[in-house]
């Protein structure tokens, strides 16, 4: 629940209190770490303690907290090997932060892979890794037997080699990490749950996240862009582009061991079903592709005014773990109205993405 | 014993085609590892935190009726595991 204390300040969103209380005055530091510290969310408390943090580790004597601040800021990445067992503990720590590369493709490509990913939300958001909070980047490679998957447990990222077949190592496609990664964030801003519509938007979060990076890393325009996610991995058998496409969900793949993409791109073939808690990366099409439409419909690149326009939505403190697509949508549109205003190009292209694929809210 | 393997979920969200085995028709050996696995099916816990995990069923019909048993990561039990490894090697077989 928000709590506002001071009618003044409780008008302004996070994103902009948070954005003062960086680059601010003095002054105006003052009151935007003011509202901060005292809106009743975590989020924002936490928010609120790292500007704080950051700012006493400038201050002269304060040895703990200037150490703090020195190791923010920086990548910290931590890479074990699991030498195909099913263990994410107690294994060999292959690749430290700074150390060079080891021969061992999963190794140096999560190792990369994270960099990147780091990378773009320390550039692009001011975001120092998953928790803000410059939490190391754990990764598990070559987990389990021929394992053709990888996973966030809330900790760490695991990625398995593949059967070599159909798919090939999940280190491979760096949109695949980045997903993964920014499973990560959004748990840690929004903890979504992972069943049926807050499951798929969490999905939805994730591959929007995967994407930018690749697109930025690729530096590609979003007319420019495959808009696929997994590409890289897949093996000789496999038949078709990708895992999923956010630009034509349901045709990434048409497999004959795999089946067809059953991706929606719109909301009235919206799939219920058991499976998938609840068919978390099937309906996740729909909303994959509302972000398509707003960035070719917008124009440039993705993790410019659309990516922008998804973190401040992800990040705002009224967006419960219960989330439905319709009321993300409203968020984003209300997100897109504060930081461009009401009627602006960007509010209307968030609207009429959403409304092209089924979801209006008024 | 016939042992049926159902998997969804993971980074893809697919249901694979599942395998079924009929444990009369394989190798003694491979036979006898496989009903002692199934025989002896530990009890399946609820998801656990994070995402793209995979989720297994496994359907055992024998003299005794059918029993089934669903699992999801990251917590598969070893005996699980084996389960899974051994009936995907058996299903590869011609």
């Amino acid at each position: 629940m928000h709590r506002c204390h001071n009618p003044l300040f409780c008008v302004v969103p996070p994103h902009m209190l948070d954005a003062v209380a960086r680059r601010g005055t003095e002054k105006q530091r003052g009151w935007a770490l003011k509202t901060l510290a005292t809106d009743g969310t975590i989020r924002q408390a936490r928010t609120a303690n790292t500007l704080v943090r950051g700012r006493k580790g400038l201050r002269e004597g304060a040895d703990a907290l200037a150490a703090s601040a020195a190791a923010a800021g920086r990548r910290n990445r931590i890479i074990w090997d699991a030498e195909r067992s099913w263990e994410v503990t107690g294994l060999r720590r292959v690749r430290d932060e700074g150390q060079g590369p080891t021969g061992d493709a999963a190794v140096d490509e999560a190792y990369d892979g994270f960099g990147e990913t780091w990378k773009f939300w320390n550039d692009v958001f001011s975001r120092d890794s998953i928790d803000d909070e410059n939490m190391p980047l754990r990764g598990v490679v070559h987990f389990g037997e021929d394992y053709p998957n990888a996973f966030w447990d809330g900790r760490r990222m695991a990625f398995g080699d593949g059967d070599g077949e159909i798919f090939l190592r999940f280190t491979k496609s760096l949109d695949v990490i980045g997903h993964e990664l920014g499973h990560g964030v959004i748990e840690d801003e929004a903890a979504l749950e992972y069943w049926g519509q807050p499951g798929a938007l969490n999905e939805h979060i994730a591959d929007v996240a995967g994407i930018m990076v690749k697109q930025r890393k690729l530096g590609q325009r979003a007319d420019e862009a495959d808009w696929l996610i997994g590409a890289d991995l897949r093996g000789d058998e496999f038949d078709g582009d990708a895992l999923r496409s956010m630009k034509a969900p349901g045709t990434a793949y048409d497999d004959a061991v795999l089946g067809k993409d059953p991706q929606p791109a719109h909301w009235r073939d919206y799939v219920r079903t058991f499976d998938d808690n609840g068919g978390v990366h099937i309906n996740s099409g729909i909303p994959n592709k509302a972000f398509h439409l707003l960035c070719t419909n917008i124009g440039g690149h993705s993790w410019n005014r659309p990516g922008r326009i998804w973190y401040d939505a992800l990040r705002n403190s009224q967006l419960t773990t219960t989330a439905t697509f319709r009321q993300f949508a409203r968020f984003t549109h209300r997100a897109a109205r504060q930081r461009y205003g009401s009627g602006s190009d960007e509010a209307k292209a968030v609207r009429e993405a959403w409304a092209d694929v089924g979801i209006r809210w008024e | 014993m016939r042992i049926e393997l159902r998997s969804h979920g993971g980074f893809a969200g697919i249901r694979r085609p599942p395998v079924v085995l009929e444990t009369e028709e394989l190798e003694p050996g491979l036979a006898r590892e496989l009903e002692t696995l199934a025989a002896g099916l530990p009890a399946g816990g609820p998801p656990g935190r994070g995402a793209d995990f995979m989720h297994y069923e496994v359907l055992v019909d024998d003299a005794s009726g059918r029993r089934t048993a669903s699992y999801s990561e990251p917590d598969v039990p070893p005996a699980v595991r084996d389960l899974l490894r051994l009936a995907r090697e058996a299903g590869r077989r011609p």
